[in-house]
């Protein structure tokens, strides 16, 4: 990922280039406690960030999910794990198969029945995501502070 | 017909062992026709099963020959203690509760000793936590092999080497489901010297011939040379696989010491596709094996009957009021 250059605003710090890492939510907490964390909206142009991004620190920069990865009791002490995927770029690449991506389709009640009494959803995708160098893909876990 | 019953039905003969039947969708009700049973006169013998949502697990109505003829009696699973039937969600993977283990010993295949073992049976998987005399085996998944009942079980593979000293009481759960899609990574706990390793895993690798695969291995895990290196499963068999790298000059594999611990385990992470389970090499990563599913308890009064019967079923969801 780029760097995102100084400016000169009160409270912000430069990025430098960086590698992603994909996390779960739940370390968020422990993030903003690390020495030396920039903060999103620490960022000069923030405008710039990931929405899912939650900061940088060195060279890795945070983005999380509520679904990041957790392993769950697996520490010397029975605490989860969780997962941190720190990928190169071009670690990983999604394929579209004829240029088509995933659909997710709800169908309100007055489109699904002549009563209008029920409504469903679904998706459907023709997408393949591949790990295209595995060596390009570090995970780093943790357990909570 | 998307708001009624879904029915699903099929057929198979028993073959005296328990029978997984894996359906399409959740399932609020089923029955069991035990054919062969039907149309026999033998006394004791069950030829109607049927299951209800809310029944606990194992259970189920049984309907059966109180005599050597046609005549019929009812009665529960639970009640003639026998095996009736278990509704499964394999994609449901989280721990059970820490249940308390009193010692591990001191050897490769290390014994836990505890007064629970009810919901674990041989090929289950258990995670250990907490034991401050052998933290060298702790946070790892274990498949377990042989089970004294309410006395201890052992692990199913062994360790390169004897962790070191025994654990002195802590905890283990129960990993109820496996790991979803295939091929799943797996921790190594010993690897040969040979023109061809053998490696051996905690838990059983799941790995098809042509599956590629590489190590990771840490230093305090001796054989540092195998490190990144990436192989091809070139033969499988229960708890551990065979590759095509040349590890005869390699360091000898160890598992790490206590004094090592935090350490990072060795691991096998399979890359790349070509495998027998997705020979379009697309699919590895994608194969999800979990499934929604009945097992069918074994007997002469369980629904998957006793060898050669021949068993119908149905199996169906409505609206639960």
């Amino acid at each position: 990922m780029d760097n995102i250059e100084g400016e000169d605003k009160f409270g912000t710090a430069p990025v430098r280039d960086a590698y992603f890492g994909l996390c779960s939510t739940q370390l968020t907490g422990n993030l903003d406690n690390v020495n030396g964390f920039i903060h999103k909206n620490q960022y000069p142009a923030p405008m710039n960030a990931l929405r899912s991004e939650w900061g940088s620190i060195g060279n890795l920069r945070f983005l999380v999910s509520s679904i990041g990865s957790v392993t769950a009791n697996a520490s010397l002490l029975g605490a989860n794990v969780y997962n941190i995927f720190c990928v190169g770029m071009e670690a990983y690449a999604c394929v579209e198969q004829d240029g088509y991506s995933a659909s997710f389709i709800y169908r309100p009640p007055i489109y699904d029945g002549p009563l209008a009494l029920n409504a469903s959803v679904g998706y459907k995708f023709a997408e393949v995501p591949r790990i295209t160098n595995d060596l390009w893909v570090l995970n780093l876990r943790t357990t909570l502070a | 017909m998307s708001y009624g019953t879904i029915i699903q039905q099929g057929r198979f003969v028993a073959d005296g062992n328990v029978k997984v039947i894996q359906l399409r969708s959740d399932v609020d009700w089923m029955q069991v026709i035990n054919f062969t049973e039907a149309t026999a006169q033998n006394n004791g013998h069950g030829f109607r099963y049927s299951w209800y949502r809310g029944m606990a697990l194992n259970d189920g109505f049984i309907e059966y020959h109180p005599a050597a003829d046609h005549t019929a009696a009812i009665d529960t699973a639970v009640n003639a203690a026998v095996a009736g039937f278990k509704l499964v969600d394999t994609s449901v993977t989280t721990p059970s509760a820490p249940i308390a283990e009193t010692a591990i010993t001191d050897v490769v295949a290390p014994v836990i000793s505890t007064a629970t073992t009810t919901g674990i049976s041989v090929g289950s998987i258990v995670r250990l936590s907490n034991d401050a005399g052998q933290p060298n085996t702790m946070g790892i998944d274990f498949q377990v092999g042989a089970i004294t009942p309410g006395v201890n079980f052992t692990v199913a593979y062994n360790l390169a080497n004897a962790p070191g000293a025994a654990g002195t009481g802590g905890f283990y759960r129960i990993i109820a489901n496996d790991a979803i899609f295939y091929p799943k990574r797996r921790t190594v706990c010993n690897v040969t010297a040979a023109a061809n390793a053998v490696i051996t895993t905690t838990v059983s690798n799941g790995f098809t011939v042509g599956q590629k695969v590489r190590f990771k291995v840490p230093a305090v895990c001796g054989m540092i040379e195998l490190d990144g290196l990436q192989g091809t499963v070139v033969a499988t068999a229960a708890g551990s696989f065979t590759v095509d790298i040349d590890t005869t000059a390699f360091t000898a594999f160890a598992w790490p010491a206590i004094a090592s611990v935090p350490f990072t385990p060795a691991e096998v992470i399979p890359v790349g596709e070509d495998s027998v389970v997705a020979p379009n090499g697309l699919g590895d990563a994608t194969e999800n094996q979990a499934y929604i599913g009945m097992i069918l308890g074994a007997g002469v009064l369980s629904p998957a009957g006793s060898n050669t019967d021949v068993i119908y079923w149905v199996a169906g969801k409505s609206e639960n009021l």
